[in-house]
């Protein structure tokens, strides 16, 4: 097992921002200014009258660190491909993860998934998951009605 | 009263083995678990109401301490799901009944916790005990996605 190789020898900003993160959910709140769309204040404003959000404040404070954790995962998860490019997954095999994960009808076919990621790269080099599935499930339906 | 607009539509769990393979670079599940990393941050980017969560006790079964830097394993942003006292009843319950170790009972127990409008999926590759889990909460609708 690698678990507990050596260290880094700098610490990395990204570790930094990690260590921040790690702490977000405590700490004094701090007020701070940001500058949001008029509208966009205002519909916040009637959500909150309506009572389906609690405040502007929490709900911008949540959007932040939402997008915050998605920024910072791919961070690392590239910075981990870097150290170890064995380990990055094939976009079919993140094409069949997601299937698993939401329920797809496709889920259980890895192999027409393989077949839908080597064609979709092709017409769409930056192609995701979500892709690779509608493109499998045009070829399955294609097929079934080719039979 | 406001809704409860922090609930995410989804929540996804972590079982000890898919722990174990995304904290050990020489796993030879690494890559699998990693797609399923890589396919939450699609889900995130496109519907962003997944919650990925570690109960705490798979954290200790897998021995993974997260204050522990290396450059060989990843920073992954996880959300701990700690033991409180109703779910460590349940678990109780699960792991007399069940005889399963208490990592997969705490997994059981939080299974039991979630809403009944909130979907769930398990990232594991024991194909018996977090399946028999979450029949025994009443939970079989529980996507198991196996590594």
């Amino acid at each position: 097992m690698v678990l507990f190789g050596m260290a880094d020898p700098e610490l990395d900003p990204l570790d930094e921002l990690l260590d921040a993160l790690d702490g977000a959910e405590s700490g004094p709140l701090v007020g701070t200014s940001v500058k949001l769309p008029a509208n966009l204040r205002r519909a916040a404003e009637m959500a909150r009258s309506m009572g389906l959000i609690k405040s502007t404040s929490e709900v911008a404070g949540e959007g932040l660190r939402d997008r915050l954790d998605v920024i910072t995962q791919r961070a690392v998860l590239e910075r981990h491909y870097r150290l170890h490019p064995e380990a990055q997954p094939s976009l079919a095999r993140v094409a069949r993860a997601y299937a698993q994960m939401h329920g797809h009808p496709l889920a259980n076919h890895a192999a027409l998934i393989a077949e839908a990621a080597d064609r979709v790269v092709k017409d769409e080099p930056e192609a995701d998951a979500r892709d690779v599935l509608i493109y499998a499930t045009a070829l399955q339906r294609e097929r079934e009605s080719a039979a | 009263m406001p809704r409860n607009e922090n609930k995410k539509s989804m929540l996804i769990l972590l079982d000890n083995e898919a722990v174990q393979a995304l904290i050990d670079t020489g796993h030879p599940k690494h890559q699998d678990a990693l797609a399923f990393i890589e396919a939450d941050l699609v889900g995130k980017q496109s519907k962003g109401a997944v919650d990925l969560r570690i109960p705490t006790a798979v954290r200790v079964e897998a021995e993974w301490d997260r204050t522990g830097k290396s450059v060989h394993v990843p920073r992954l942003r996880f959300h701990d799901q700690p033991l409180n006292a109703g779910t460590a009843n349940v678990a109780a319950q699960l792991r007399a009944k069940h005889k399963v170790s208490v990592a997969d009972a705490h997994l059981g127990a939080e299974i039991a916790n979630v809403a009944p409008d909130q979907k769930i999926s398990v990232i594991t590759s024991d194909q018996t005990d977090p399946s028999s889990m979450a029949t025994s909460v009443n939970r079989s609708d529980t996507r198991m996605c196996y590594l």
